[in-house]
């Protein structure tokens, strides 16, 4: 009995062992466009209770190249509510002998968050430096959550050129803990099996082929798997709460951020002296968001359940900084004590991100904000910028879903959508180019809205010197000199920045023998010139509407006549609209430009239509008029 | 009266003595409402903040192990103005501790002052704000202070305490203007220190004192003036200024530095110290983190060895082998650093190390098989010139093999899997490279960027095809730097994508096939770019055509009007380019730009543009070569006009004309 039983654990031990990674068994249509394939992977997460649960992580990948070694490099990052307990690593080569090993103990941590003052997040890295292709590495970890509130995703495809052999996702859970979830790409449900104990969920990925990536291609999870779990009941850091809608999700966060709104005796005096004899909410709002721009500032503090639940309102008033929770907290008790009602709003910022899920409640959130309620006119506020407009989210905020938390919970609201007509460049330019081809030009510019933003950086964030530099490097003329740079900005739900720039540039224009040749578009050439070539897969996603109207007149030397001209171009498509108009009069050309964008999301189909619209405005922007002197 | 008259001479020279060299007496917390009064400062009106004072003071402290620290304590008053300044409010002061060696912060104070209603208000930083996160191989204390608003003035005081007798550098310079800017150093009779200046700023004030103090540990101590104490200063210190084409700017920062000369022992007797390279080459082979495993045996190394050298029967052939093994098997995770991070032996377990741990296994692998082999230091372009005569280990972070074969001396290293056998990368020319050899003194080999002649070749032929249409073969060579530059920008793309930016960058709209890129993962070859492309001219009475379809300066690379410090390109570079094109059938020769020739600073800089028309032919030759790598700021508007007057040039275009 005692030798089957032995006989049998080496047997079990066999079948573990029994991972062949040997380079041959990858499919031909796997190893295309392939810099790796993740050979195997199985991420196992299982949920003891509603506190507490344990991740098991192993996969294996095989590096192709010198562009996948990027892959075979192991980091998990653990917490003190989150800790890691065994790291198991082995290196194979291409045959899939092992060559080396290594264990938790022998691997290094870092401190795990470069970017916060403070923050209790350590990483551990390892990387076994092979450099004979192909080779594999293999990790296995685990890791056990002490307290729940997110838990681990799966997202086997993770980049371009990576190819997946077979991956695994389970989560077993007690028999009657409700779990959510949400699937990406994945066309069937989950392999369910359930015993008196456990309930555990199964999804698989095999032979996923490497993705080239394609211009204005749709975000990556809409291309790839990727699977969401969220727990019903929670507990973290002693606290409970509940995800099952987006309104409890409300409610938990309600209660982490209970009794946070104390303000001390003098900013309180502040607020009444400034804000009491406002008359409108709009009023208030703008002279208080003044007041914490310019009293506070923005220091990341990543601490425990501070991840989650805010440093308090008196905190903030003390230090004068805070994290967006802080700040966005400290503004919340700002404008209750002036008596304007305001909500704390979750949201997933970033540029081109989008917002939560409406039918799957999840703590997915990297960003919190404040929501002023004002009848029609609600204002959003930006509580970690020190400059940027009330009422402005731009493309930071804008145009998503997020969490907005009321007295009875959580509700998801859009934030504003900005419109072609709200991100406007309208430029005039006022030039001269004399007898030797040297440029003088006035440029004046309106921005407006998301066109507003990289000129909102650039104004505050630099001052005129730097700015100078930065743009004699950016302008794409040949020599090239700003006499003068000025900006102003007008700030509002739109806002908007004019900037008043002078600039000479030697020798702009050509002259070659009796003739002068001029590029009337001076500084708005589209540079997208997209590949025909391969054929496309995916839809086409343009993600921002917007709009450029360019006025430019240019004075020439007298004694030259028109040898050359270019023609007009007009474009209409599903992409915008695009026109370029040109005329020569008394030694003066007027060009008059307009090209709008608009946010859509069009079939694979329409790509060659795409191509040669581009293609036509990339030609027209670079039109040239060849003048030649005139014989005396 | 004679005796009155003396006497106030004597204090007016005290008095204009004292003027010359005011010292701003500035006590920690000492704010005042007038130091808000300013709301910018004639020093420099753009800047985003101002450094008030800044002094740095070292001296010595006995400890209790019968021992001498260094004591380094820094005061730091600086008024924010603008938002942009506010990391300045966030301190992080890296505490090393490794092996023996341990520092201590002694004391930290830090203070925002604002002022509200005519009265300055002190805020300092929470002793619970000052966090200590810890590293490998030291620690960081970091903190952040409160209630920073644009016009705040903050101050911050620290010492620290470390073992040994390194007395710390001191920068007068830094990215902010500074009003004053101080470096006291209080030096005991037993240590004598060189002390070396660099940049270009005057002293305000250098003074010397001399003082008696009490020594427990010295017996023969003298009774007068054995401690000195040095104080340098320099008011109204401009920022730093940042210009493209500088290798560094801690080549021109004004800052101090200093070197153990000699010490006296307790017993009296005086020691010099690092006094020539010879005595720092033995220091150096009897350290453990750097050369003393190479005086032990190296049989351990035999099968790792027996790997690398493979077939290869001469010892060259055996040299080359190890070389590109180690360079291929190993990683290299740190290019900047002058001592080993582990053992040997553990670099050849993990197969990673910084650039000295992977030269020095090369230099162990290769005397292994009895090959004269040396390790030798340098300092790369961004850590700034070495003192070529003076052998300050400190200012070099980079480790090279010297390798001697067949009465030939060769260079090698294996860091980077882009270099190839006895190359370096263009950031090792910058100055002596110091070969390391037991007894061995003042071998070195100067490496400087004037050095590198590299080429590059650009050939065009294009031939009319049918329909108007034309084909175009292009060749482009490159030398060794220009090619190692290529690779390095193109590693990790596919060369699909990177015809793609060659066809964006053409002037006319182009197809391209048969395209290739040779030897792009080759270490040891120069890159060839081969392609052809076919492109439609038009049908228009007139075509209008720039002959410099690529290579073309587009635009001048010194854009800024003004320079303040050298121009140092990594290399000096040679460019040719030949168009030699088929008239558009159906058309004539219209007009043709000028051939120019022109010379820059007599022989530093040639621009030849030739252009003619020969049996239906326009036939193209650009020369565009610089003859030095590095120029002076007075040769910069020379350089900057050179450019202007290329980039003029090569815009110009052919016309070609539709026969009737």
């Amino acid at each position: 009995m005692k030798y089957l039983l032995l006989l049998m654990a080496l047997g079990c031990l066999n079948i573990l062992k029994a991972q062949d990674y040997n380079v041959a068994l990858i499919p031909d249509s796997l190893k295309a466009n392939a810099d790796v394939v993740k050979r195997t992977e199985e991420l196992h997460v299982i949920i003891k209770d509603e506190g507490k649960a344990i991740i098991k992580h192993k996969y294996a990948i095989t590096v192709f190249n010198e562009s996948g070694d990027e892959y075979a490099m192991y980091a998990n990052s653990y917490r003190k509510m989150e800790s890691l307990y065994d790291i198991d690593g082995n290196l194979y080569d291409a045959a899939g002998k092992r060559l080396k090993s290594v264990k938790k103990k022998d691997i290094a941590d870092v401190s795990g968050d470069e970017e916060s003052l403070v923050s209790d997040s350590r990483t551990k890295y390892h990387n076994f430096y092979c450099r004979s292709y192909p080779y594999t590495v293999e990790y296995e970890d685990e890791q056990e959550l002490n307290g729940i509130f997110f838990l681990p995703y799966w997202w086997p495809q993770i980049d371009e050129k990576y190819a997946v052999q077979q991956s695994r996702y389970i989560v077993e859970a007690p028999a009657n803990y409700v779990l959510n979830f949400k699937q990406f790409n994945y066309p069937t449900k989950p392999d369910i099996t359930k015993t008196e104990k456990n309930v555990t969920y199964t999804w698989q990925i095999n032979n996923q082929k490497a993705i080239i990536s394609e211009y204005f291609q749709p975000s990556w999870q809409d291309v790839t798997t990727a699977v969401y779990i969220a727990p019903k009941s929670f507990t973290v850091g002693g606290y409970t709460g509940d995800m099952s809608t987006w309104q409890n999700l409300g409610k938990f966060i309600l209660s982490l951020n209970q009794g946070r709104d104390q303000l001390p005796d003098g900013v309180k005096q502040d607020i009444h002296r400034i804000a009491d004899t406002a008359k409108t909410v709009e009023q208030k709002v703008n002279l208080l968001y003044q007041y914490l721009q310019n009293n506070t500032r923005y220091i990341s503090i990543q601490l425990g359940i501070g991840s989650w639940q805010p440093f308090d309102a008196n905190y903030v008033a003390t230090k004068k900084y805070g994290d967006c929770k802080a700040l966005s907290n400290y503004m919340h008790s700002i404008l209750k004590e002036a008596g304007v009602p305001s909500n704390y709003v979750l949201i997933t910022a970033g540029k081109g991100r989008k917002g939560l899920w409406e039918d799957f409640p999840s703590p997915y959130f990297n960003h919190a904000v404040l929501c002023v309620p004002n009848g029609k006119d609600t204002i959003w506020l930006e509580c970690t910028s020190q400059t940027k407009a009330a009422g402005f989210m731009g493309s930071f905020t804008g145009n998503r879903k997020a969490l907005l938390i009321a007295s009875d919970g959580g509700h998801v609201v859009n934030t504003p959508v900005y419109k072609s007509t709200d991100n406007l460049q309208l430029r005039k330019v006022y030039a001269t180019i004399d007898d030797n081809g040297d440029l003088d030009a006035a440029i004046l510019t309106t921005f407006s809205g998301e066109q507003e933003e990289p000129l909102h950086s650039l104004m505050y964030s630099t001052n005129k010197e730097l700015r100078e530099e930065i743009l004699n490097n950016a302008i794409n003329l040949p020599t090239y000199k700003v006499e003068k740079n000025d900006y102003s900005e007008v700030k509002g739900r739109i806002p908007v920045i004019h900037e008043d720039l002078h600039i000479t540039s030697p020798n702009y224009a050509s002259i070659t023998g009796k003739r002068l040749f001029i590029k009337p578009n001076l500084f708005n050439k589209t540079g997208t010139k997209l590949s025909k070539d391969s054929a496309r897969v995916y839809d086409i996603a343009i993600s921002s509407s917007y709009m450029d109207v360019d006025t430019v007149i240019i004075q020439i030397p007298a004694g030259y006549t028109v040898e050359a001209m270019p023609k007009d171009v007009a474009l209409e498509s599903k992409f915008g609209k695009y026109s370029i108009n040109f005329k020569v009069a008394d030694s003066a050309i007027t060009m008059l430009r307009t090209n709008e964008v608009s946010a859509v999301m069009l079939p694979a189909s329409e790509y060659e239509a795409l191509v040669n619209y581009y293609d036509a405005m990339y030609k027209a922007d670079r039109s040239q008029i060849v003048f030649v002197k005139k014989d005396n | 009266m004679r005796r009155i008259k003396l006497l106030f001479l004597l204090i007016y020279c005290q008095l204009t003595l004292q003027a010359q060299t005011v010292r701003p007496f500035v006590v920690f917390g000492d704010v005042k409402p007038e130091d808000f009064a300013p709301t910018v400062y004639s020093i420099d009106s753009a800047a985003p903040a101002i450094y008030l004072f800044d002094n740095g003071m070292a001296r010595f402290s006995e400890n209790n192990s019968g021992k001498f620290d260094v004591i380094f304590q820094r005061h730091t008053r600086i008024r924010l103005l603008s938002r942009n300044a506010f990391d300045l409010a966030t301190l992080e002061i890296p505490i090393l501790t490794f092996g023996s060696f341990e520092q201590k912060m002694e004391y930290l104070q830090a203070v925002t002052y604002n002022i509200e209603d005519g009265k300055v208000i002190a805020m300092p930083v929470d002793k619970s704000a000052i966090i200590v996160e810890k590293n490998k191989k030291f620690k960081v204390t970091k903190l952040t202070l409160p209630n920073i608003k644009e016009g705040s003035i903050i101050e911050f005081a620290y010492s620290v305490r470390s073992p040994g007798n390194y007395l710390p550098e001191w920068s007068f310079q830094g990215s902010y203007p500074k009003l004053w800017s101080e470096y006291d150093i209080t030096i005991p009779f037993f240590y004598n220190y060189n002390v070396y200046k660099r940049g270009t700023l005057n002293f305000s004030m250098d003074s010397i004192r001399s003082f008696h103090v009490d020594y427990d540990y010295y017996n023969n101590v003298p009774n007068k003036n054995n401690t000195t104490k040095r104080v340098w200063g320099i008011k109204d210190v401009p920022a730093l200024k940042r210009e493209p084409y500088t290798t560094t700017t801690d080549n021109y920062i004004s800052k101090i530095e200093f070197h153990l000369a000699a010490y006296t022992r307790t017993d009296g007797n005086t020691f010099p110290v690092n006094e020539d390279w010879a005595t720092v080459c033995n220091h150096l082979f009897a350290d453990e983190s750097f050369a003393y495993s190479l005086t032990l045996p190296l049989k351990w190394l035999n099968s790792e060895v027996n790997k690398a050298v493979g077939a290869a029967a001469t010892p060259l052939d055996k040299v080359r082998n190890i070389f590109a093994y180690v360079r291929d098997e190993y990683t290299c995770t740190d290019r900047s650093a002058r001592s080993l991070s582990q053992e040997l032996k553990q670099t050849v377990q993990t197969k990673e190390g910084n650039v000295a741990d992977i030269n020095m296994l090369l230099t162990a692998m290769l005397l292994n098989i009895k090959v004269d082999a040396k390790p030798a230091i340098l300092s790369t372009t961004d850590n700034g010139r070495a003192f070529p005569s003076m052998p300050f280990l400190s200012q070099y972070n980079y480790v090279v093999c010297f390798a001697y074969i067949d009465r030939n001396v060769y260079l090698l290293d294996a860091s980077n899997r882009l270099l190839g056998f006895n190359k370096l990368d263009n950031e090792c020319y910058n100055g002596y490279v110091q070969v390391i050899a037991p007894w061995y003194s003042a071998n070195a080999i100067n490496l400087v960027a004037d050095s590198l002649q590299e080429t590059e070749a650009t050939a065009v032929f294009i031939m009319n095809a049918q329909n108007g249409k034309a084909t175009a073969t292009v060749t482009n060579h490159f030398s060794y730097q220009p090619s190692l530059q290529l690779k390095e920008d193109i590693r990790s793309e596919d060369s699909a994508s990177f015809f793609e930016k060659v066809k964006a960058d053409y002037p006319i709209d182009i197809d391209i096939s048969n395209a290739a890129i040779e030897n792009l993962r080759d270490p040891e070859k120069n890159i060839a770019i081969k392609y052809q492309f076919v492109t439609d001219l038009g049908h228009d009475s007139l075509i209008y055509f720039n002959p410099m379809l690529a290579g073309q300066e587009k635009e001048n690379p010194f854009f800024a009007a003004k320079r303040f410090y050298p121009v140092e390109m990594p290399f000096c570079m040679n460019k040719t380019y030949t168009l030699n094109m088929e008239i558009p059938a159906g058309y004539t020769l219209d007009a043709l730009p000028k051939s120019l020739t022109t010379k820059f600073n007599g022989n530093d800089g040639l621009f030849c543009y030739s252009i003619d028309e020969k049996d239906n032919h326009v036939q193209l030759n650009v020369i565009l070569k610089l003859t030095k790598a590095t120029y002076e700021p007075e040769d910069y508007q020379n350089l900057r006009d050179f450019f202007t007057m290329v980039v003029k040039k090569e815009a110009e275009q052919i016309v070609f004309k539709k026969k009737k």
